[in-house]
């Protein structure tokens, strides 16, 4: 009989809102024997016993010897992660309130931040001085007040900013995901690398044996 | 000749606002402020508006310090705008700090195996008492 091969990808964080956790909530299986696929589906990985949120990390050897037992005749191939961190979340509606405060809090310090940092900056690099001291060296005479270089620059700083930004509100310049956006996923991937490391570092990583 | 000069000018202001602008921006999203706060309040998916505010912060706060328009708000204003740039520059920089691995590499140096949350506090009240030694008490 030829052997048959199970096609297996987990995601790097598997979030659950159920305490029963089955395979079809983690990972992603793929057979040319669908009724395998089907029964794997609906194996009970874990059984969360708690009542708050939890992280577990998880190898994908664990996975590997559960099926192995069930089914030692099936050749698994992995596709996707080795570790992979389970997130569990109790289920909750969220707070509509709470959460457009929140936004709104977040908000107010980025537009004040951004507001007081270009304010240092020029402060700092004493940009009016920069100005007084071209407009003097361009025209010949000497200048009170604000003249059109400081229009230039202050047209020049909302460019760059939306240029560097990529976007501003809902027109975007081209299709690329803004600056922020890429952080945000970097940071999101070294958060779930660090707990997988650290984990494994104590010995926590729930392992096969 | 003075139309040359002032589009000269114009010029030389406009190139120096973009260059200016998207470096400090850059610098900015650089030391994850903007994201960090986000993924705290677990606000990740209002990005878009976060990018907004900063930008229009941006864009104001420099016409303000160019031009020195008058803010009618007066004390209130005041309050806000101290409160909320005053976390925003705590984040940026501890941020500042994190960037070039400061924490790891002291905390190995001098081998601490616990209490980082403490001496965490203890940054932050040691920042904050600075802050206003320098602000409030001793001007000058």
């Amino acid at each position: 009989m030829k052997a048959r091969v199970l096609y297996i990808k987990i995601d790097q964080n598997v979030e659950v809102y159920n305490t029963r956790v089955y395979m079809e909530d983690i990972a992603k299986l793929y057979s040319p024997d669908t009724k395998l696929v089907h029964d794997l589906n609906h194996q009970l990985v874990k059984v969360i016993k708690t009542n708050k949120d939890v992280k577990y990390s998880f190898s994908i050897m664990k996975v590997v010897e559960m099926i192995g037992k069930l089914y030692p005749d099936v050749e698994i191939v992995n596709l996707g992660e080795t570790e992979f961190i389970l997130t569990y979340n109790i289920p909750k509606k969220p707070n509509k309130i709470w959460e457009i405060l929140k936004t709104f809090f977040v908000g107010l310090v980025v537009f004040f931040g951004g507001a007081l940092s270009i304010m240092a900056y020029n402060e700092d690099a004493s940009m009016k001085d920069i100005f007084d001291k071209m407009y003097e060296l361009v025209m010949g005479s000497s200048k009170s007040g604000a003249s059109i270089v400081e229009i230039g620059y202050s047209i020049g700083i909302t460019l760059g900013i939306v240029i560097f930004f990529n976007h501003f509100s809902k027109f975007k310049i081209t299709t690329d995901p803004t600056p922020i956006q890429i952080e945000m996923r970097k940071y999101e991937n070294d958060v779930n690398s660090t707990l997988i490391q650290n984990d494994s570092r104590e010995g926590k990583i729930i392992d096969s044996n | 000749m003075t139309l040359i000069k002032g589009a000269f000018l114009l010029g030389i202001g406009f190139s120096g606002g973009v260059i200016v602008a998207a470096g400090l921006y850059a610098f900015i999203t650089l030391l994850q402020v903007v994201q960090r706060l986000a993924a705290r309040t677990g606000t990740a998916n209002q990005i878009d508006f976060y990018e907004d505010s900063i930008m229009v912060g941006g864009i104001l706060g420099n016409l303000v310090s160019i031009f020195e328009f008058r803010i009618p708000f007066t004390i209130l204003f005041l309050t806000i705008y101290g409160f909320f740039s005053g976390i925003f520059v705590g984040c940026f920089a501890i941020a500042l700090a994190e960037v070039i691995d400061v924490f790891p590499a002291i905390s190995r140096r001098i081998s601490i195996k616990m209490g980082v949350s403490f001496l965490v506090l203890c940054i932050a009240l040691g920042k904050g008492v600075g802050a206003f030694y320098q602000l409030v008490v001793n001007r000058g």
